[in-house]
């Protein structure tokens, strides 16, 4: 008797806790709606790239946005912390920056007593979202203070650890056509964004839509929409977010056809060096996850896993000689094996 | 509805997606299945139909089933073949744009309701709550394949393979045969007559039954119907019914009737009775014998006491002599066997081995003795068994005869009617040694037959067609036969074609003994000279040859024709035809050849018998001259081979060659 009123007890509770889950997809989903629309006021079109860029921050990751210069790549990020009440630095990385210069220094202070003493002045990117504006002109060395932040989540300058604050996104933009001068980011440091995404010309109504907006008299006023322990919540969401075993080993087998010495498929096999890491299954997951609770599902599928495969892994995927000298790029290789890989295992 | 119930609804349906898959892909590999099995079995059945010795209809057949089972199995396999896991809720999310609901819910369902977590359970609710319509029928259509049609045109392609026909000219099977006998028309001719002549008299049933069956041994001979064993096996079971109606022995019947008839002789009455007897007219006997009773009845002319007497006493002698003969063969016998005994005594007592050599020669020759008396004692029996009721018949005559001459006429008519059953069965007998003759002969034949080879075939025909007119085929020259039977056309020539030089003489007529010709009449006696006699030559070459010698006749050529006219003249012909050696081969007097010269009869009619003989081997064997002529020399032949004239082992290659050379007709 006892033990029917307990599984009974259990299964209300199960039962209140599915329709709490259910309020927080909808909940998550409706903000994650209002913050479209809001970034939507300023960004014409990059639906993907926006999306992206949020499922990244949901991940709790970061971002690399690609794209010729002009095409709004810093206004989507000056926007999207705009849109969310999150501090916001940007760093405009050149040649001659210093990790000092993004991570903080020591300088002598006044305190308030009148003393003197070392001090650390934290640097930009103690913020919650940080631009690292074309990022690929930094110094090696100055792209590792950042990268080591980026994944470590923590800052450490001379023997005092700093952690950041959460949560803690970097949007790092490079521009692929200006290869002079600049220091194109290393294999393991690319690993480290959750999503590379391209950033497209826009088109002619767009582009029409882009000129109405910024050629009158009216701005748009971009406003808070997300707290920060919203997101903080979001986030927590998305981990919860169950995966069914098929889903999880599409992803598996994914990540495995990128491999040249785990395919049959011809086209890694000749033009692939490496594959994706397994950084890249777990983006591959977490971006399903995020994309099923944008469209109020509870558990993500196949064709989430299938819609987030290219920014996920294109960065991951390291073309050969061949390859590079036939101009295939990523992306094509990553399309032909999302043809042919099954669904299901057989 | 339950989630639970709802669950359960989705994996049906998914289930159902599944079973769906599963003859979709039997139906999308149909064509390529059935396209592959009715190209092999149209291959298969076009090779039977163009080859049928190269693939045989039971053949075909395995082909058939081989395809129809690979084709089966194929499918069986495309079928059966695992499924991804939850493929047919996987299908049923595509189809009802899903995205995944479905088969998250399933996987989730999966898990015990313990480990499920908040979400997972948000997400089977929310499967649940967007499967309401699930058609299996659109995320597994099922559709007949286009290339169905082009299977649809290789089966018509195949039946109409069916319907072709290749007629092939199949060679029909050799058919069992014998290897029969084959014997010419001439031979067969031959024995046909013979069996004819058989028939003619009155014969008891058993002769009819082996006439009948020698008959139809004929004909299956000329018919082809019998192979050599088949052929003796049946001339033995002829020979062997014949055997089984044996009775007494002919010779030792004729000899009683012999020793009857002296016993009778004694008696006038029964003299001419006796006469006939004694000369085995067993016919005559019997009508001498009904006579004999007749005068016994005739009450006009009784018999005389005295002759009565005799004849009562003939009779009564008549009737016991053969007991009495019996009984001394029989006393003999005991006496022989006694001293037989003694003598086997005596040869073993004897120790001297000199003297029981002798006495053993001596006591073999009483057995032998012995054993002759055995035989000779139970021919007596057999013609004793025959003789009997004559006996008694005449015993009972005699008997009868003082008292009462009516009563005893009657027994002696009874003893005619014995007379008469034993000259039936004495005809029979003589025609079953006939028919046993022909059989030897026929057996003989065909043993010579099957040694001489197709060859010895050929020239017999050739042969047979020249003996009856027609021309025959080329002759082929061989050297002399192995058993002396050889008979090459050269060597037909041999002593037919010499001269008889008998220069005729005569008055007025013609003298020549064949050519009388001449007109007006002849009354003059012609002596023709020169128509001698045969010569049967036995020669190398084996077989006997009539020849023409020169033997001298001095038998007056009395022609009782008219010898014509007066006109003519006789004596010019000197015979004609040459060539061939006129005596035939040299006659080897070493080899038991004996010359017999006989006087020939010339009728001064018609041509020299050389001259017949001539015209016979020039063209055929036939003609009334010829026939005179040719029963001419075969008495002579046979009464010399009757008188043993002619050894055993050429008595057949005698009579075989009167029997070649025969008349036609």
């Amino acid at each position: 008797m006892a033990e029917g009123k307990s599984d009974k007890s259990k299964s209300a509770e199960k039962t209140e806790l599915a329709a709490d889950v259910r309020e927080d997809v909808a909940k998550f989903q409706k903000l994650l709606g209002e913050l479209r629309e809001e970034v939507g006021k300023v960004i014409v079109g990059n639906r993907e790239v926006i999306d992206g860029v949020l499922t990244s921050m949901l991940a709790g990751s970061h971002a690399l946005l690609e794209g010729v210069p002009g095409l709004g790549k810093t206004m989507l990020v000056r926007t999207l912390a705009d849109a969310l009440s999150l501090d916001f630095a940007r760093i405009q990385f050149t040649p001659d920056m210093m990790p000092a210069d993004i991570i903080g220094t020591t300088v002598i202070d006044d305190n308030s007593s009148g003393q003197r003493g070392l001090s650390f002045r934290k640097g930009p990117i103690f913020s919650n979202i940080v631009l690292a504006d074309e990022i690929n002109r930094a110094t090696p060395k100055t792209q590792s203070a950042l990268l080591e932040a980026m994944q470590e989540q923590r800052v450490t300058v001379s023997t005092t650890t700093y952690t950041l604050d959460k949560p803690f996104f970097v949007l790092a933009t490079q521009n692929p056509l200006e290869s002079e001068g600049t220091y194109p980011l290393p294999e393991a440091q690319l690993d480290r964004f959750f999503f590379k995404l391209h950033v497209g010309f826009p088109g002619r109504d767009e582009l029409h839509q882009i000129l109405s907006r910024t050629t009158g008299t009216d701005t748009a006023k971009v406003k808070n929409v997300l707290s920060r322990e919203q997101i903080l919540r979001m986030q927590s969401l998305v981990r919860e977010v169950p995966a069914a075993h098929h889903v999880q080993d599409y992803a598996v087998r994914l990540l495995q056809a990128t491999h040249p010495e785990s395919t049959t498929l011809d086209v890694v096999k000749r033009f692939v060096k490496f594959g994706a890491s397994p950084r890249g299954a777990q983006a591959l997951l977490l971006a399903a996850k995020i994309r099923a609770l944008f469209e109020g599902r509870f558990a993500p599928s196949v064709d989430d896993v299938k819609a987030s495969a290219l920014p996920a892994l294109r960065h991951r995927v390291l073309l050969n000689f061949e390859g590079e000298a036939e101009g295939i790029k990523t992306d094509d290789v990553l399309t032909t094996i999302l043809k042919a890989l099954p669904e299901s295992a057989k | 509805m339950s989630v639970s119930e709802s669950v359960s609804r989705i994996r049906r349906a998914g289930f159902l997606v599944e079973l769906r898959m599963r003859l979709g892909r039997v139906l999308a590999l149909m064509p390529i299945v059935l396209s592959i099995g009715l190209g092999l079995a149209t291959i298969a059945l076009a090779v039977h139909k163009v080859y049928p010795a190269k693939l045989s209809a039971a053949h075909t057949r395995h082909v058939f089933i081989g395809i129809g089972a690979s084709a089966l199995v194929a499918l069986l396999v495309a079928a059966l073949r695992r499924l991804p896991p939850n493929a047919g809720a996987m299908a049923l999310d595509k189809v009802h744009a899903l995205t995944g609901r479905l088969t998250n819910a399933l996987e989730f369902e999966a898990i015990p309701p313990k480990d499920r977590t908040p979400l997972m359970q948000a997400a089977i609710d929310d499967a649940v709550h967007h499967s309401k319509k699930l058609s299996s029928g659109l995320a597994a259509p099922l559709r007949v394949p286009v290339e169905m049609l082009f299977v649809l045109l290789m089966g018509g392609g195949l039946y109409l393979v069916t319907l072709f026909e290749i007629r092939t000219l199949v060679p029909e099977p050799p058919k069992k045969t014998i290897d029969a006998l084959v014997m010419t028309a001439d031979d067969l001719d031959l024995f046909r007559d013979a069996a004819k002549e058989l028939e003619r008299g009155d014969q008891s049933p058993e002769t009819k039954a082996a006439l009948e069956r020698f008959n139809r041994l004929i004909e299956d001979l000329a018919e082809h119907r019998l192979d050599r064993t088949e052929a003796f096996r049946q001339m033995e079971a002829i020979e062997r019914d014949l055997l089984e109606g044996k009775k007494a022995d002919q010779d030792k019947l004729k000899e009683e009737l012999n020793e009857t008839a002296k016993q009778l002789d004694k008696s006038d009455m029964a003299k001419p009775f006796a006469d006939a007897l004694k000369k085995n007219d067993l016919k005559q006997a019997q009508k001498e014998m009904k006579d004999l009773a007749q005068k016994l009845r005739d009450k006009k002319a009784p018999p005389d006491k005295k002759a009565l007497e005799k004849l009562k006493e003939a009779l009564q002698k008549a009737a016991e002599r053969r007991k009495e003969t019996l009984a001394a063969i029989n006393e003999r016998r005991e006496e022989l066997q006694e001293q037989l005994l003694k003598k086997k005594k005596d040869v073993e007592a004897q120790k001297d081995p000199a003297k029981k050599a002798e006495e053993e020669k001596l006591l073999h020759k009483r057995e032998r003795e012995l054993e002759r008396l055995d035989r000779e004692a139970e021919k007596q029996q057999r013609a004793n068994r025959e003789l009997d009721r004559l006996d008694r018949e005449l015993a009972q005559a005699a008997a009868d005869l003082m008292k009462d001459m009516g009563v005893s006429a009657d027994d002696l008519e009874k003893a005619a009617e014995d007379i008469n059953r034993m000259q039936q069965e004495q005809m029979s007998e003589k025609d079953k040694e006939e028919l046993k003759q022909r059989l030897e002969e026929l057996r003989e034949i065909l043993k010579q037959q099957g040694q001489g080879g197709k060859k010895r075939m050929s020239r017999m025909k050739s042969f047979s067609k020249r003996a009856r007119g027609g021309s025959g085929g080329k002759g082929s020259k061989s050297k002399g036969g192995d058993q002396g039977e050889e008979d090459d056309d050269d060597s037909d020539g041999d002593g037919q074609k010499g001269d008889g030089k008998k220069p005729g003489k005569d008055g007025d007529g013609d003298g020549d003994d064949g050519d009388g010709q001449g007109k007006g009449k002849g009354k003059g006696k012609g002596k023709g000279k020169g128509q001698g006699g045969i010569e049967l030559k036995l020669g190398p070459g084996g077989i006997p040859i009539p020849g023409q010698g020169e033997g001298q006749g001095d038998q007056p050529g009395g022609g009782d024709q008219p010898g014509g006219d007066g006109q003519g003249k006789g004596g010019k012909e000197w015979g004609n035809g040459s060539g061939g050696p006129v005596a035939g081969d040299k006659t080897n007097p070493k080899m038991g050849t004996q010359d017999v010269d006989e006087k020939g009869l010339d009728s001064g009619q018609g041509p020299s018998n050389s001259e017949v003989i001539l015209s016979a081997a020039e063209k055929g064997f036939r003609g009334t001259g010829y026939k005179k002529v040719f029963t001419q020399y075969k008495t002579v032949a046979e009464d010399n081979i009757d008188k043993e004239e002619v050894p055993d082992g050429y008595r057949f290659y005698v009579k075989r060659y009167f029997q070649l050379i025969r008349p036609r007709e």
